[in-house]
């Protein structure tokens, strides 16, 4: 078995409505999984080669003046400067889950429009904030 | 699963025929796969650096000896974070991609649900990598997390279960471990492979 | 079917052992909390001889423990180095004569009072006790 099960994991809604059922021998995907995998691989090896990855400061050095936290939790970070804790690194962040979780049931609500800009708003602030975080002081 | 039969888990993910619409690129961008493909490198790097690396007092001196004294050690490494990080990219972009294509309505709302817990769980799992570090920028990263829970009520009993002792000096790596090696990897693996068997089942695109 | 006359049906036995299976992986829940919390309450304590460390009158890391000392007018001071915003661990930096937090930026005077950043409450200090000639010094339990 190969390793790319996603390329074909959802066809976009156009496809499915128009209900064309011509198919296509299984091997036509796995020609494209492959070179899929191996561009990603390379892109993967390039990246590994190219930038090394520090290991920040040994426990046993003099303390450091600035810790920047990981990426992934920067825009955490940008709010803990600006607001109490408790509204930063819970609700803020519970509330951002809590409206992905219900996405279907606002297309529902408000349509499929709406849903798509609601989701963009929020994940834009979010990247925003994360490389607010990474890149300012 | 040895059976081919149309109920059987290899037959959904690998019909022998498929239609011609799901070939193209455009639909997926081949987002989820790339997801699950840095998944896989990540648990045959993250194996690898099992064999290294000394959670606890030892953490940070036993990764600069992989980084720096074993052959490839830094290699592997590199290979494990740069996967990590691609991973929670790809699986975020992924997300945008599942919005914009409106795959979040209903016969697919648990494949929904299921990819918002799968992102939150690899966020996680790229911030508990990170702890792993047991450096002083990864202990001040703990420290935050665990201050966080311990300000909930009841919060204590948790901050202990997730970072182990409280005021670790830097470097109590231990649980941080378990979580992510074992307990939040385990659940992402077996995760996908139930998001992967939904996408056949329940999903919009019939097993074909 | 020949085990119809059996006391219990198959279905019966199932959804029994189900259930029981629920009880005890509940009941699990009790003793694994505590294991898991053992290490719980632990915390920080260090000694160091009285004779050993000059003390001055700017605060002194100990060793690589987050307790600070000083020579205060009425004996040895201590300073817990855990900021009161999100409990990284502070420094004290003679230079600008203030605690510095690489967190989130907040800054405490030389007596550990909050001057700037998103902590509020001053810094605490630790419990130091003499005795046998050792400086003993314990983590507030805050
Ligand atoms: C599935 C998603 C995973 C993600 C996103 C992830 C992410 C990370 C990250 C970001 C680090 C820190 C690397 C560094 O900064 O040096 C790390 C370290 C580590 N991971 Fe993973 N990891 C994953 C899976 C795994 C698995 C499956 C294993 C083992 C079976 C594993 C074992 C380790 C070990 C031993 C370390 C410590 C070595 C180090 O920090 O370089 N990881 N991981
Ligand atoms: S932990 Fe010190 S400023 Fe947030």
């Amino acid at each position: 078995m190969d390793l790319l099960e996603g390329e074909r994991t959802q066809a976009p809604a156009e496809v499915e409505q128009s209900g064309r059922q011509e198919k296509v021998p299984l091997i036509e995907l796995q020609v494209r999984e492959y070179i899929g995998t191996f561009l990603w691989l390379g892109f993967l090896l390039a990246l590994t080669a190219s930038v090394k990855v520090p290991l920040d400061s040994s426990p046993k050095a003099a303390a450091v003046s600035i810790s920047k936290a990981p990426w992934v939790f920067g825009a955490i970070q940008w709010l803990l400067q600006q607001w109490p804790a408790w509204l930063s690194g819970w609700v803020l962040p519970l509330l951002s889950m809590a409206v992905l979780f219900t996405l279907p049931w606002w297309g529902q609500k408000v349509g499929k429009m709406w849903v798509w800009i609601i989701f963009l708003i929020l994940s834009l602030v979010w990247v925003g904030l994360t490389f607010l975080y990474m890149f300012m002081g | 699963m040895g059976k081919q039969g149309n109920n059987s888990f290899m037959g959904h993910i690998r019909p022998r025929q498929i239609r011609t619409g799901a070939l193209r690129l455009r639909a997926t961008f081949c987002l989820g796969g790339f997801s699950f493909l840095a998944f896989i490198v990540l648990t045959i790097t993250g194996v690898l650096l099992l064999f290294y690396y000394q959670p606890g007092d030892r953490a940070f001196a036993s990764l600069s000896e992989l980084n720096s004294v074993l052959p490839y050690g830094g290699f592997v490494r590199s290979l494990h974070f740069w996967a990590g990080q691609m991973m929670v990219i790809s699986v975020f972009m992924h997300m945008v991609r599942v919005v914009w294509s409106r795959a979040y309505r209903p016969l697919r709302e648990l494949n929904w649900i299921t990819g918002v817990v799968l992102f939150g769980l690899t966020v996680i799992l790229d911030y508990s990598g990170y702890l792993l570090r047991g450096g002083q920028e990864s202990g001040a990263a703990a420290t935050v997390g665990q201050a966080l829970f311990t300000s909930l009520p009841g919060g204590q009993a948790l901050a202990t279960v997730f970072f182990g002792q409280p005021s670790p000096l830097n470097g109590s790596t231990l649980n941080m471990f378990v979580w992510h090696a074992f307990i939040l990897a385990g659940a992402v693996g077996f995760l996908q492979l139930f998001h992967f068997w939904r996408i056949r089942r329940g999903g919009g695109v019939r097993p074909l | 079917m020949t085990f119809d006359q059996t006391l219990y049906s198959r279905r019966q036995v199932l959804s029994l052992g189900r259930k029981t299976l629920l009880v005890l992986g509940i009941g699990c829940l009790y003793p694994v909390s505590h294991y898991l919390r053992a290490k719980e309450n632990q915390l920080a304590v260090a000694r160091i001889a009285s004779s050993e460390m000059p003390l001055k009158i700017h605060w002194q890391r100990l060793g690589q423990t987050r307790f600070w000392l000083r020579q205060g007018n009425d004996g040895v001071e201590a300073m817990w180095a855990s900021c009161t915003h999100l409990g990284c661990e502070v420094s004290y930096d003679p230079e600008q004569d203030l605690w510095l937090c690489p967190c989130h930026g907040s800054r405490f005077n030389r007596d550990g009072q909050p001057v700037q950043g998103p902590a509020v409450s001053p810094l605490v200090r630790a419990e130091v006790k003499e005795k046998d000639g050792f400086l003993y010094l314990h983590q507030p339990a805050v």
